[in-house]
């Protein structure tokens, strides 16, 4: 029992040291840095490149190696920079044929950001339902929120009691339209500062993709048809006044899709991406056409598509982050290191990651482990489970174990 | 035997007992005063709409009740015996000395315990009347580690107050206080939902560890 508790002690130790230590050590090697920004200019019809850093030595630049000042850069973007080239009169009057003006650029202005967390985040089952086809400019706050599981229930906010009334309504709406409860999934962008509620994107047990919104006071269901040879791991929703499209649906093998207004078709992007663990997407919409960028495993890329999602052209670079060194760094002093929360998801995980590079570290700590157990007369045996731990922990467990101390067999040592 | 420690234990807790369920009845009249309050005051749907959508957390008031409390029961329980080393005489007893402890470590977490029923009954009791079942039950997972890390600090009392040691006394505060603050890591409804249990293991092995410094008192080691 004796060694069993000792045990213990030592590993409750080195699992607060992991957590703690390992994170603040690595933000001794935090480095100052800015992601470049890589963006397609519709008027060269290449990409141009922003690196903000002290050591980049170059700052605006494109694929042919041309030096821009901050100036002529911004003038290559007139779709991102037309305050600056408004107040400069500087905006282009036609570009492709089509006519550059300020009204125009701002109304067709999109954007849409997916951070990976959002593919990893808890949600409470209880969501609004807005009108959509409000007579109000502003979107009114309904007077209950509903739960989707086996049925849709409607619960007065003031009551705190169903609204059998409206539940029974959108149940019976939902299995008319071949709605099979109990739901699988719930998307929607639940926020009322937007300019009109597009409801919610349901998946029901058999995998339909249904769209569900309040119209008139009433409910609005189609089934969206959509098919997919992959499950649905989200879907983006976003309002805007153009109605081009609903949102992103991407699916647990990494495919991006737009769910369009075009009978819910769907358009697939042609983007080769990985992992979507710590990714940053966004899609730019202008007036000539979109551009995707996404942030992933210290890499940037940058896809431009027609108007019609075609893709014009791609490109890709290197990229490491302000942490790439820290990690790097805190790899080897550092075998085991367990992460609570991350930027990654909202879930509080004991995220367990092993590196072999720590080896360089445990290895000389055992041999420095060895010879003080023989300097101080302990026995090896006694002392196995904490070999391991310092094997596979490094600094934390050896750490744990000077805070306890070695096992002594104590029976001669009663003081008096 | 085990009756005369568990009222030996009575004795020394009952005092502390009975002003941690006042300090816990008023902490929660004052969370339901507020919630009824802020009801009043923006109405039922906000609330409930940052409740849910904003994952705003409207209970966090309650958040280090039972921490305190485990840290209070440790202090009443193990502090007066140790301070004094008359917890020696309870290693003298004709039982096996880790069952003793063992034994006065369980009447600490059955008292706790008793008091995370009563926290969660006033929780679960208050949010009832405003709040519908699905933010009952993310409060109730969502409390949960704050509520079981009553015991970290619990345990973590007994290894300061038995370990003989100064530089363990500190090494074990500083460790049980650092371990009591993973339990507080999140800040979102329903986050603990995939970590609840390492919490729970956590929790299980850290039982284990007052037999060492109940040893090393028993034998007077330093």
């Amino acid at each position: 029992m004796l060694k069993i508790s000792r045990f213990c002690l030592i590993v409750v130790l080195t699992i607060v040291f992991v957590i703690y230590i390992e994170p603040m050590f690595k933000k001794i090697f935090y480095e100052k840095k800015t992601d470049p920004s890589i963006n397609y200019s519709s008027v060269l019809k290449g990409f141009v490149i922003a690196d903000y850093n002290e050591n980049a030595g170059k700052k605006f630049y494109d694929l042919n190696n041309n030096f821009y000042s901050r100036i002529e850069y911004q003038k290559l973007l007139p779709m991102i920079y037309y305050r600056d080239l408004s107040i400069w009169k500087s905006l282009p009057q036609k570009i492709d044929g089509i006519d550059i003006n300020y009204k125009e650029l701002v109304k067709y202005k999109q954007i849409l950001r997916i951070k990976s967390h959002e593919f990893d985040s808890p949600e409470i089952n209880l969501y609004p339902m807005y009108e959509s086809d409000s007579l109000f400019s502003k979107i009114e706050n309904p007077d209950s929120m509903f739960t989707i599981k086996k049925s849709i229930k409607f619960i007065n906010a003031n009551s705190n009691k169903t609204d059998l009334n409206l539940s029974l309504k959108f149940t019976k709406a939902l299995q008319d339209n071949g709605f099979k409860f109990p739901s699988k999934q719930i998307f929607g962008n639940p926020v009322p500062k937007k300019p009109f509620d597009e409801g919610y994107f349901i998946e029901d047990s058999s995998g339909r993709l249904f769209h569900v919104k309040m119209k008139n006071n009433n409910p609005f269901v189609a089934d969206t048809k959509i098919k997919l040879k992959n499950k649905i791991k989200y879907i983006k929703i976003q309002e805007n006044e153009l109605k081009e499209y609903y949102g992103v649906l991407v699916t647990n093998k990494n495919e991006f899709f737009l769910i369009t207004y075009n009978n819910y078709e769907l358009i697939k992007l042609p983007l080769e991406i990985d992992n979507i663990k710590g990714m940053y997407f966004v899609l730019l919409s202008d007036i000539l056409k979109n551009v995707v960028k996404i942030k992933n495993n210290n890499q940037i890329s940058c896809y431009a598509f027609d108007k019609n999602y075609k893709l014009i052209d791609s490109y890709s670079m290197f990229a490491p982050g302000f942490d790439e060194k820290a990690k790097k760094i805190s790899n080897i002093f550092f075998p085991l290191t367990i992460s609570l929360v991350s930027s990654d998801t909202r879930y509080v995980d004991f995220d367990l990651n092993f590196s072999i590079y720590g080896l360089f570290t445990s290895i000389p700590l055992l041999i420095f482990f060895f010879l003080f157990l023989r300097l101080k007369n302990f026995k090896i045996r006694d002392h196995i489970f904490d070999c391991l731990l310092i094997f596979f922990t490094g600094i934390s467990g050896f750490f744990a174990f000077l805070a306890v101390g070695g096992f002594k067999n104590m029976k001669c040592t009663i003081k008096a | 035997m085990y009756k005369a420690l568990f009222y030996k234990e009575w004795i020394k807790l009952k005092a502390a007992l009975f002003l941690l369920i006042i300090i816990t009845l008023i902490t929660y009249l004052v969370f339901y005063i507020n919630l009824k309050t802020l009801i009043k005051v923006q109405d039922a749907y906000t609330i409930w709409y940052f409740a849910s959508v904003k994952g705003a957390i409207f209970y966090d008031i309650v958040k280090y009740l039972i921490p305190f409390s485990g840290f209070i029961i440790g202090i009443a329980q193990f502090f007066p015996e140790t301070m004094q080393r008359k917890l020696r005489l309870l290693f003298h007893l004709p039982i096996d000395h880790n069952k003793s402890l063992g034994f006065m470590a369980l009447i600490g977490c059955f008292f706790l315990f008793f008091l995370i029923l009563i926290n969660y009954f006033l929780l679960i009791f208050i949010l009832k009347i405003y709040f519908p079942f699905v933010i009952l039950q993310s409060a109730f997972i969502t409390s949960l580690p704050w509520f079981i890390s009553g015991f970290a600090a619990y345990f973590g009392i007994i290894l300061v107050s038995i370990e003989p040691s100064i530089k363990g006394r500190l090494i074990y505060g500083f460790h049980c206080f650092f371990l009591v603050l993973i339990f507080f890591k999140g800040t979102f409804p329903n986050m603990y939902e995939k970590s609840i249990g390492y919490y729970w293991l956590l929790i299980f092995i850290y039982i284990f560890t007052i037999f060492y410094p109940a040893f090393r008192f028993k034998r007077g080691l330093d």
